[in-house]
């Protein structure tokens, strides 16, 4: 089975890496922002254009390039299941195409978010097919699909 | 000493190169955009994750920012760690976050919290000299969300198989 994982760069990277320990059994590849460490890795798709560039494109000529890149990835690739943690616009993009071409969405909050429900949770929340987060009191946050099962430790 | 990939945390880098030439133990620092120039340890702006991850591997204390991805990183290898929030006051970050996170960590007993980088040098004298921190080996074997997470895709793909055959 294939499966997509996507977020921004930095931190959230870094959770995405430790969930590839329980998809070892399946086919999987990334959708992130390019950075430098994370040259050389294999399966990751770089979208064009990063959140933090300075070039002069405007930023909805960015949106609509990332949006045909994501759909051109998705629909080579055709994952069973899209995993995200947020933390961008691009992990609510992939998510959203992806829920419309038929892949099942899993929703992973950031461990750095401990009180408040993240921008991208509650974006992704009425889509999610689950829906987990990494601290207890988030669940009441955000209402009966989340579910909390531990950390990504 | 880390401080990840986001900007530039002088603060940090410039108390820890300080604290450096007193200690009789190697320090390397990653600096990534952090404008001052250490003087008394090793150190780089950036360098690929697995590369990295060997100076985490040797190290016998873990300083850094209060970053998720660093902190995992720490724990991944069981470190002691010793946390330096990034503060809105001095524009190292746009809300104190870090702070937060590093408060719960410290709850759990997993790692120390600097608030006052004036605090550092202690902090590092005074932590555990064990090479593997304890609450977080406790805390691993606790943990479900990977055998959650692999239950899920299992349930998923005998569902897609079962569809495809009918």
């Amino acid at each position: 089975m294939k499966v997509c994982l996507t977020c921004s760069a930095g931190g959230h990277f870094t959770e995405m890496l430790k969930i590839t320990e329980s998809i070892r059994d399946h086919d999987y590849f990334f959708i992130t922002y390019y950075d430098r460490t994370k040259e050389g890795l294999k399966g990751v798709y770089f979208l064009g254009y990063n959140d933090l560039s300075n070039d002069k494109l405007d930023k909805s000529v960015k949106l609509v390039i990332s949006f045909l890149q994501i759909i051109r990835i998705l629909s080579r690739e055709k994952p069973a299941v899209i995993i995200t943690m947020g933390g961008s616009l691009i992990s609510i993009l992939v998510c959203f195409i992806g829920k419309a071409m038929g892949s099942k969405i899993v929703f992973i909050e950031s461990l750095a978010c401990i009180t408040n429900p993240s921008a991208s949770g509650k974006i992704i929340y009425p889509i999610a097919d689950l829906f987990l987060v990494q601290w207890e009191p988030l669940v009441k946050k955000y209402g009966g699909k989340a579910r909390y099962m531990g950390k990504l430790i | 000493m880390t401080i990840g990939l986001s900007v530039k945390f002088d603060r940090l880098v410039k108390e820890m190169d300080r604290i450096a030439a007193g200690l009789d133990e190697k320090v390397v620092m990653q600096i990534g955009y952090t404008d001052y120039v250490p003087k008394n340890a090793e150190y780089f702006s950036f360098m690929p994750l697995d590369e990295i991850e060997n100076f985490y591997r040797l190290a016998r204390v873990v300083v850094c920012h209060a970053g998720i991805g660093t902190i995992m990183t720490a724990m991944k290898y069981s470190k002691q760690i010793v946390l330096v929030p990034r503060f809105k006051r001095y524009g190292e970050v746009h809300n104190d976050h870090q702070l937060e996170i590093a408060t719960e960590f410290e709850k759990e007993g997993i790692a120390v919290i600097v608030r006052d980088i004036r605090d550092l040098d202690k902090a590092i004298r005074n932590i555990s000299d064990c090479h593997v921190n304890e609450s977080i080996e406790r805390f691993k074997q606790g943990n479900k969300l990977i055998n959650g997470l692999k239950e899920y895709l299992m349930d998923v793909e005998s569902e897609n198989t079962a569809r495809a055959r009918y």
